[in-house]
This record gives structure tokens, C-alpha cells and sequence, in this order.
């Protein structure tokens, strides 16, 4: 587990990273979102044993990760604007790489360069950036560390990579229990990759939650009353987040699950009734708009 | 996990991360050096050799041949560069990495300790330099070996040039890294490497500079420049060994510790850097207003310098002079703190922060510089006492007529650098008496002209002193010695008469004058006796043994012996020096007549022409009086826009003596102008009033000999015969 406690990071009078305290479980993907500037750089930089905490700690597996080599072989960090020697081929960057790190898989590796057909003697100043990203978060993968550190990793990527990418996230983490922390600016980037997302804002931390947790406690329903005696009960028995009003036709938020909303919309009279999906950009709305923030403006990129 | 496979990996990997620094180093150390080692050996032509030197041809080539191995395979001057510019560019650019927040990031987070990639660099390093030396070195070797020469320049000295430019390697790699791990940008790494290796340097000349224009009496030695903590200046100590016949391993030990020092201080540092530096042009917060500070002090001391300097020329007002001077010094001190601040935040708009650093650099360098114009620390007159000091050294700068030397290698020195090599005199209560003494006598001689008034002063000469203090240091004093001084004069009786001062500032002791001699016959010796009419050759032989009894002869005579003595006569020759520049030393060496070795053997060699003697030949003396001392007080009592009077100035009086017996009564006191040289001792010297010219007839043996040419002579001081004085007075 990655445990990140009262954190805080300062670059000469700027405060970065702000008291943060997140915990990162094992076996899971992680989304760190916040807008350009918000601390997630800074952040992963700290997890990755680059920069060291003004105050509070960061520990892998309990082991603080500043200066601790046993800590660091245990995560690989793939940087915003991954480093590649000039000159360099993939086969150069596994040389090193597999020096650095003993369970690197090469042979995984190799096939892997393979399936997304990057050329393992080709320069890498030849290949896209799309390419580039790949390569980097390959060498992550293969690195067969616990916890792989992607910082803006995903940006860039056409969907198939994306897709080629999170089918290998899926694999690792069934097959060795492997924790992908991603940070992004975009939301949308995360949605359908991440299991819990953090979301950082101004150096702290607005919201922690797992994702699926947040799908099933809010949902969307639009109806129509019979009456407005009957609109009052309804509110009587929900939580409601946010509430919209287009002639008849109520839009309402709405916490708590499918069945619990559909019970209570049971019990009162309506001429028209259904619970809609919520997207994860929906549901984020929702939450930073309770806790007083736009999230339009945030990191709907 | 470290193991040894891993760490050679990384080598490795490092390795080729660094292509570029190994085709710097071996285009320097192998092309470049082969190159022109193997041209200068290929241009040398054994005809042309054969030629020139017929039997000796093969001994000068392997000198040349040598000479071409010591630049590419030695401590040579192009040798030193290469490392010092190869050591620069691998000790920044091998952690140039921490200027790149990209190169940061991937490196960093792998898991590997920092120690280890500290020292994978640093040994990288160091292999680069070393493997592209030794390579060049070794093909140096064979192309010498080859050429039929590996006799002149052995494998031991090449290899022991290697180390000595390793450890230089070491201590310039360090201060390069140094200046990396400070600084957060390639281009501040490099002036940073600029001001570490400079700095030194430039604090040692502004002080200079400071001594010069506000002390009478400190000396600086050309030794003093070299900076003594870094490691150009201790590889000039280890240079400076080279050169002596002394062992450098002191100086070798002190630059090893210092590169071990230095190394300890960057790892450090290395390790506590803080990796967000990257982009910024400081490492260390806490380091930029000291960095300032440093900065701004120079800066400020060499402005105030400059204006004090030209105001107190230009005007008379000190207290005018001196508040311009702090108002400059001011402006300039904000100016430059507010250039470092703005490249300290990399925006000139925020260079005016920070304005307790403008206060602090400004004073700093007002109070360094008002101490020294005032000499508040009482530097400038210190003289220590003699229990304090070890050995001395007194230079009576062109005492004997003397100043260039010559080593026991017949390498050229000049005086200072014999002197201090050689000389070690252990009578120092002798050397701080005439110090002391020098300095009192001076003093007042500048108050009584500083009231306007001239003094009644004899004359002073210029001397340097240095002194071996006991506690490792060595101090320099420039004097003015009033040589006419009683006390003074007994005081350097007693020192330049010592065997000990005599050692130490005759040079002929100390190499084979046989050899030196023969070896300039090779070029034809040019020695000769002159007293001012005839210039008689001297052979090989009579050369050699003129010098043995002129060696015994300075070993018998006392400082005081040639006081009251004009030279009879001079003996010039010149010897070939082995310097690199191969030149040739001129010896013009005065023969006293106390010197009676030498005096007597010019006789018995029949060398003297004894004009005198041939008062027959004179058809006329020629004697003019320029009355300096009347001409002088007539200037002088004229008013500031009256003319001079033509009548009065030519009232010098020329006066013919054409008579027999004018002639045999004149000639007894006259003494050749040609033979008179400058007299540090202030002994006899001639009547500056008169000039006396002989005329010979131009039949006679000297007239023909002479051909034309008209010596001219002059009366000693104090020795001018009365009739002659009276016939040439003012009329």
C-alpha cells in the first residue's frame, strides 16, 4: 500500500502539495486528477523517491520511499515527458532498465514491443510521441514492480492504444497484483481505466473516493408528479444532490442506490418515472459542485 | 543489491551515454597529441643536424627529441590544458543530468543508491581522461621508440607525468562538479566553473593591486598570485617543484588531499542537493546572498581602487577624493548585487530584492579597502623579529651588476627566483636591523620632502627581503637601503660579505664552468677584457681560469673592500643556457683591484692595454665642466615666467689641454667611462660635472687601433686635479 500522510511540498513560496493524505491500495488502479499546477506532478514525484516531502511522509509498503532503494525497487515511475537516451533503442533502454530493476520481464518485454509494433532496434527519437508513451509505460509494465506511476502517461494515446494498454493493466493485475497510479489532468482520460480516484486541487486533496462506490450511491432520475403533494413526500424520503426543473419534468440527483431511488419513487405517485446512468464526468460534477467547486472548470480538459 | 556485475553495467551504460566526452578526450589526447608529436619528430633532419653540428649532431637531436617528448608526453604547457579542459567538460557535463528535471526524473526514481551513481560518474570520468592518456601516451611511446630515440625520454618519466596530470585531472574534474551541483543550469554551471576557478585568482591581484597602491614596503613575489587553495595554484606549487631540483611530493601530497577534500565536499553536497534545483540557477537557498557577498566584494575593492586612484592623482582634497571613492563604490556594489540577484530569480525586474545584500557587500568592500589605505592592521611596516624567522633573503637588485642568473642545469632565472632558491640566510637579526633601519631612513626622508623641503639624504637603493618564518609562511619586504649610511653600511658588510649571502647570489658556484664554457665554444666563445680603450680576447683557457681565480677572489673580499674602488677593468662573455628558449647569458663581471687573483692575472696576460703609460700617443684632453649644481640653483631660482638667460646656461666650460705637462699631471686621475657601471653600493664613482675626452695621434698604436673612435673618460669623485678645476670654473 502507498500511504501518503500530511504531506506537504513548497517550491520556494509556492505551496505545491498541501497536507495531503491519500492511501493507494494494492491491486487496484488509481486516478489522480486536478487541473495543470494542482500538485499531481509533485505528488507522484514524492511517491517516486524523486523529491522529498517538506513535511509528512510517503511510504510503499511501509517503507519510506525518499533515499530508499528497497522502497523504489518496489515502483516504477513513468514520467509526463518520459527520458529515453539520445540515440537510444528500445533494446538500449531495457539494457539499462533491467540493470535497475531484477524481476524486469524481457521476454514480455520483447513481445510486447511486438504486439504494439514499436521496432525494438529503432532509434527512439524516430518514433511519435504516442510511440514514446507506449515505450515508456512498456518499460514500466515489464519492470515487475508493484506499483507503476504514470504521470499524465495516458495523454496522447489513440483509443486502441489505450485500450492495448488497459487490457495489459488488467493482465498484470490479475496475474501479479499490479497497482497503476495515473495521474491526469482530463478526467475523461481516467473514466474508464481507474478503480478509486483522487481528485487534487490547489495542492489538496477535494475528494477521495472508489469509483464504483460513487456510481452506485448517486444516481439520476427524471419524472413527473401528479402533484406537488407528491413531489414534497419524495423529498421527504431522498437525498437529493441537485435538482433541475423543465416545465413538468423534474431532473433530480440523487443520492443512494438504483433500488433504494427506485423504492422511493415507488411510494409516491407519478405520471412519468425512470433512473437514468450517471458518467463519471456526471457524477464528479455533482460531488465538487456540493463541496463548492466548479468541476467544468477544473479538469474537464 | 550492488553487485559487482550491476555496477560494471552501469559503467557500461553510463559509458555510452558519454560518446561524446570520449571523442573529446580522444581527439585532444590521442589525434591531436600523436598528430604533432609524430610531425615534430618527422621534421627533424639528420643532414641538416649533421651539417650544423658534424660529431655532436646525434646528442642535439636527442635534445630536441626530447624536448618534443616532454610537450606531448609530459607535464607540458599544452598537456596541462588539455586536462584542465577535458576534466572541465567531464566533471560538468558528466552530472549535467541534474540541470534536466526530464533526466531527474528517470534517474532518480530508479531504484539505485546515489552513491553508486555518483561514483559511476565520477569513475567514468576518470577512466575517459585516463584510458584516452594513456593510449595517447603509449602510441608516444612507440613512435619515439620507433624513431630510434626511446633512450632520450624513459617510460618512468612519461608514466610519472601521467600521475602528476591525474591529480591536476582530479582537482579541476572536482571544481567542475562542484560548480554542477551548485547551480541548477548548464550555462550558470559554467560560469560558475569560471568565478571557482578565477576567483582565487582575481582576490590575490585586487590585493595585489591594493598593497602596491597603498603599501611602501610589502613586496609581492611572483609566487604570490598562485592561489593556495585551488588546484591550479597547488599544481603550480607541484610546477614551480618540477622546475627546482627540490622533491614536490609536499606539494603533490597537499593536491592530493586537497582533490580528496574536494571530493568529499561535492559528494556531500551531491547527496544533499535538492533535486527541484533543476532549471534554477542556485542549488542551495542559503548559498545565493553568500554567493553575492563573494561577488560583490571584488568588485566593489577593484572600482574603489580604480576612482580612488585617478582622484588622488588629479586633486590634492583626500576627504573629496575619499567620499567619491564611497559613493562609487556604493553604486557600483548595488549594480552588481542587483546583475547576480536578477540572474539569481532569472528576471531582471526582480533584481532590486534583497537589499540588505546592497549594505553588506558595500561595506565589506569599503572597510577592506579604507583598512588597507590606512593600514589599519599594521601590515605594511611589520617587520618580524628575528627569533621568528628561519632563513632569509636579501637581494640587492643589480648589486655586482647582476640580474639574471644562471641554475646548476644552466637553466635562466632571474634574481628573485636564484635568490629564493639559494639563499638562506640564518643571520636574520642582520637582514631585520637593515630593514628596519631602511625603513626608518625612508620614512623620513619622504616626511622631510613631504614638507617640501629636500633632504640632505644620502642615496637609497632598492632591495628585496624575504623572510623564512618559522611558521611555514614566508613574508616579503621591498626596501629603499641607504646605502651611504654608516650603520647601514656595517650592517651589509657583515651580511653580503657572509659565506651564506655569497652562495646565495653568485651563480658560478653552482654549475661546471668548464662545461658551460666548452659547450659555448661550440658557437665560438666570445670573451673579452676591456678597461674602456682596447677589447682583448680571451681563449677558452684563459676564460676557465679568469673564473676560478674570480670565484676565489669574491670568496676572499669583503662587501666594504670595493667601496672606496673604481674597476680597473671588465670581463664580458656569454655563456649558452639550456632554458627552453636557448638563450645565451651575458657576463659582465667588473674587475676591482682588490680583487687580486683576477687583477693580477689581467696584468700577467699583458690584457690591460695601460694606456696611461702611453701619454705620448695623447695629442690633447678635452675637459668639460657642465656645472650641474650652478645650472640647477639658476633654474631653480627663476620665477615662474621669466626666461632663462642663454649667456648664464652656456657658461659650461669646455677647456683643451694641449701641454705635456697638463696631460702627465691629468692622466693619473682619470678613469674610462666605459668601464663605470651602476653601483648598487653606492662605492666610488665618478664626478657627474665633467666629461673628458682623449685624443690620441692617429699615428700611434692606439690611434690606429682606435680608428677614429674617441673614448671618453671622467675624473672619480672628489679627485679632479685643482688646475684643471679652476680652468674649467665659471668665468
Amino acid at each position: 500500500m502507498i500511504r501518503i500522510e500530511n504531506v506537504t511540498k513548497s517550491f520556494d513560496d509556492i505551496k505545491a502539495v498541501d497536507n495531503v493524505s491519500v492511501s493507494i491500495n494494492e491491486n487496484i488502479v488509481f486516478g489522480l486528477l486536478g487541473t495543470n499546477g494542482a500538485g499531481k506532478s509533485t505528488l507522484l514525484r514524492m511517491v517516486a523517491g524523486i523529491l522529498k516531502p517538506d513535511e509528512g511522509t510517503v511510504t510503499i509498503d511501509d517503507r519510506k520511499v525518499y533515499n530508499n532503494t528497497k522502497a523504489k525497487r518496489n515502483m516504477y515511475f513513468v514520467s509526463d515527458t518520459p527520458y529515453f537516451f539520445a540515440n537510444g533503442t528500445p533494446m538500449d533502454m531495457l539494457s539499462y532498465v533491467a540493470n535497475q530493476y531484477p524481476d524486469f520481464n524481457k521476454e514480455k518485454y520483447v513481445e510486447y514491443l511486438n504486439t504494439f509494433s514499436l521496432a525494438p532496434g529503432r532509434k527512439i527519437n524516430t518514433y511519435s510521441k504516442g510511440m514514446k508513451r507506449q515505450l515508456a509505460l512498456l518499460l514500466g509494465i515489464c519492470s515487475g514492480t508493484k506499483y507503476l506511476l504514470c504521470d499524465e502517461s495516458f495523454d496522447g494515446l489513440d483509443p486502441v492504444m489505450r485500450q492495448g494498454i488497459k487490457s495489459i493493466f488488467a493482465k498484470e493485475m490479475d496475474e501479479r497484483g499490479l497497482t497503476p497510479v495515473i495521474a491526469s489532468h482530463n478526467l475523461r482520460e481516467l473514466e474508464d481505466i481507474c478503480d478509486h480516484v483522487g481528485l487534487l486541487h490547489r495542492g489538496g486533496v477535494l475528494l477521495d473516493k472508489d469509483l464504483e462506490d460513487m456510481k452506485l450511491n448517486i444516481q439520476r432520475a427524471q419524472c413527473v408528479f401528479k402533484s406537488e403533494e407528491e413531489e414534497k413526500k419524495l423529498k421527504e424520503k431522498v437525498n437529493i444532490v441537485k435538482e433541475e426543473q423543465s416545465g413538468s419534468l423534474r431532473t433530480y440527483t440523487l443520492r443512494g442506490t438504483g433500488e433504494e431511488i427506485e423504492r422511493a419513487f415507488g411510494e409516491v405517485e407519478t405520471i412519468f418515472f425512470e433512473v437514468l446512468p450517471l458518467s463519471l464526468e456526471e457524477i464528479f460534477i455533482s460531488e465538487t459542485e456540493v463541496a463548492g467547486y466548479d468541476i467544468k472548470k477544473l479538469i474537464m480538459g | 543489491m550492488t553487485s559487482r556485475s550491476s555496477s560494471w553495467v552501469d559503467l557500461r551504460e553510463n559509458n555510452k551515454r558519454r560518446l561524446w566526452q570520449w571523442c573529446v578526450a580522444l581527439f585532444f589526447l590521442v589525434i591531436m597529441n600523436v598528430i604533432s608529436f609524430l610531425i615534430s619528430v618527422m621534421s627533424i633532419n639528420t643532414e641538416s643536424y649533421t651539417l650544423t653540428y658534424g660529431a655532436r649532431a646525434r646528442e642535439m637531436m636527442e635534445k630536441v627529441v626530447r624536448g618534443y617528448a616532454e610537450s606531448f608526453m609530459g607535464v607540458s604547457g599544452l598537456n596541462i590544458f588539455y586536462t584542465a579542459l577535458i576534466a572541465a567538460i567531464l566533471g560538468i557535463w558528466g552530472f549535467a543530468y541534474l540541470n534536466d528535471r526530464v533526466k531527474i526524473d528517470f534517474y532518480e526514481s530508479m531504484p539505485a543508491k546515489k552513491g553508486r551513481r555518483f561514483s559511476v560518474i565520477w569513475v567514468n570520468g576518470l577512466v575517459i581522461f585516463a584510458a584516452s592518456y594513456i593510449v595517447g601516451m603509449l602510441i608516444n611511446y612507440g613512435i619515439l621508440t620507433a624513431a630510434g630515440y626511446g633512450n632520450v625520454f624513459s617510460m618512468g618519466e612519461a608514466l610519472q607525468a601521467f600521475f602528476i596530470l591525474l591529480a591536476f585531472f582530479a582537482g579541476v574534474y572536482h571544481l567542475a562538479i562542484l560548480s554542477e551541483v551548485l547551480t541548477g543550469t548548464t550555462f550558470i554551471t559554467v560560469c560558475a566553473f569560471v568565478v571557482l576557478s578565477c576567483y582565487e585568482i582575481i582576490m590575490r591581484g585586487i590585493v595585489i593591486m591594493l598593497k602596491q597602491d597603498f603599501f611602501d614596503y610589502v613586496h609581492t613575489m611572483s609566487g604570490d598570485l598562485l592561489p593556495a587553495i585551488s588546484p591550479y595554484g597547488i599544481f603550480g606549487y607541484v610546477l614551480n617543484d618540477l622546475d627546482d631540483t627540490g622533491s614536490m611530493m609536499p606539494h603533490m601530497l597537499y593536491l592530493i588531499v586537497f582533490d580528496l577534500a574536494l571530493l568529499i565536499l561535492v559528494y556531500v553536497l551531491y547527496h544533499k542537493r535538492p533535486l527541484e534545483a533543476a532549471g534554477k540557477t542556485i542549488a542551495f537557498k542559503g548559498l545565493k546572498p553568500v554567493l553575492k557577498f563573494l561577488l560583490t566584494i571584488p568588485v566593489g575593492l577593484f572600482v574603489a581602487d580604480i576612482v580612488y586612484g585617478i582622484l588622488k592623482d588629479s586633486s590634492k582634497n583626500t576627504f573629496k577624493a575619499s567620499a567619491i571613492t564611497i559613493i562609487v563604490t556604493v553604486i557600483a556594489s548595488i549594480l552588481v548585487s542587483a546583475l547576480i540577484q536578477g540572474i539569481f530569480e532569472q528576471d531582471i525586474r526582480l533584481a532590486f530584492r534583497k537589499k540588505l545584500n546592497w549594505v553588506l557587500g558595500s561595506v565589506a568592500a569599503l572597510l577592506i579597502f579604507f583598512g588597507f589605505r590606512g593600514d589599519w592592521l599594521n601590515i605594511d611596516r611589520y617587520v618580524p623579529s628575528p627569533s621568528m624567522v628561519n632563513s632569509a633573503v636579501f637581494i640587492p637588485q643589480g648589486y655586482d651588476g647582476k640580474y639574471t642568473f644562471l641554475d646548476s642545469d644552466l637553466d635562466m632565472l632571474d634574481m628573485e627566483e636564484f635568490a629564493v632558491r639559494y639563499m638562506h640566510l640564518t643571520d636574520a637579526g642582520t637582514v631585520c636591523d637593515i630593514t628596519r633601519l631602511s625603513m626608518d631612513r625612508y620614512d623620513k626622508e619622504m616626511e622631510i620632502l613631504g614638507e617640501g623641503e629636500y633632504p640632505e639624504s644620502g642615496m637609497f637603493e632598492y632591495a628585496v627581503v624575504i623572510f623564512r618564518l618559522k611558521n611555514g609562511h614566508t613574508m616579503s619586504r621591498a626596501i629603499q637601503v641607504p646605502v651611504k649610511d654608516e650603520t647601514v653600511t656595517d650592517l651589509l658588510d657583515t651580511l653580503l660579505s657572509s659565506k651564506e649571502f655569497k652562495d646565495g647570489y653568485y651563480d658560478f658556484n653552482r654549475f661546471d664552468i668548464d662545461e658551460a664554457i666548452s659547450m659555448t665554444t661550440a658557437k665560438n666563445l666570445d670573451a673579452r677584457y676591456t678597461d674602456g680603450v682596447w677589447r682583448k680576447p680571451l681563449t677558452v683557457e684563459e676564460t676557465i681560469e679568469f673564473m676560478d681565480l674570480y670565484m676565489k677572489d669574491i670568496e676572499d673580499i669583503s662587501y666594504k673592500d670595493r667601496l672606496e674602488e673604481y674597476p680597473k677593468g671588465h670581463v664580458i662573455f656569454c655563456i649558452d643556457t639550456r632554458d627552453r628558449y636557448d638563450r645565451t647569458m651575458e657576463y659582465d663581471i667588473p674587475v676591482y683591484p682588490c680583487m687580486k687573483g683576477c687583477a693580477e692575472y689581467i696584468t700577467k696576460k699583458g690584457l690591460d692595454t695601460e694606456t696611461m703609460d702611453y701619454k705620448d700617443e695623447i695629442t690633447g684632453i678635452t675637459v668639460t665642466n657642465y656645472h650641474n649644481k650652478e645650472t640647477d640653483e639658476y633654474y631653480n631660482s627663476l620665477g615662474e615666467d621669466e626666461e632663462p638667460d642663454d649667456e648664464i646656461l652656456n657658461s659650461l666650460n669646455t677647456t683643451v689641454f694641449y701641454d705635456v705637462d697638463s696631460i702627465d699631471q691629468i692622466v693619473p686621475y682619470l678613469v674610462s667611462n666605459e668601464v663605470y657601471t651602476y653601483r648598487w653600493d653606492g662605492g666610488k664613482g665618478v664626478e657627474p660635472d665633467y666629461s673628458v675626452q682623449l685624443s690620441f695621434n692617429s699615428e700611434g698604436q692606439i690611434g690606429k687601433e682606435l680608428a677614429g673612435y674617441i673614448p671618453t673618460y671622467a675624473f672619480l669623485e672628489g679627485e679632479v686635479p685643482g688646475f684643471v678645476e679652476e680652468d674649467t670654473s665659471i668665468r
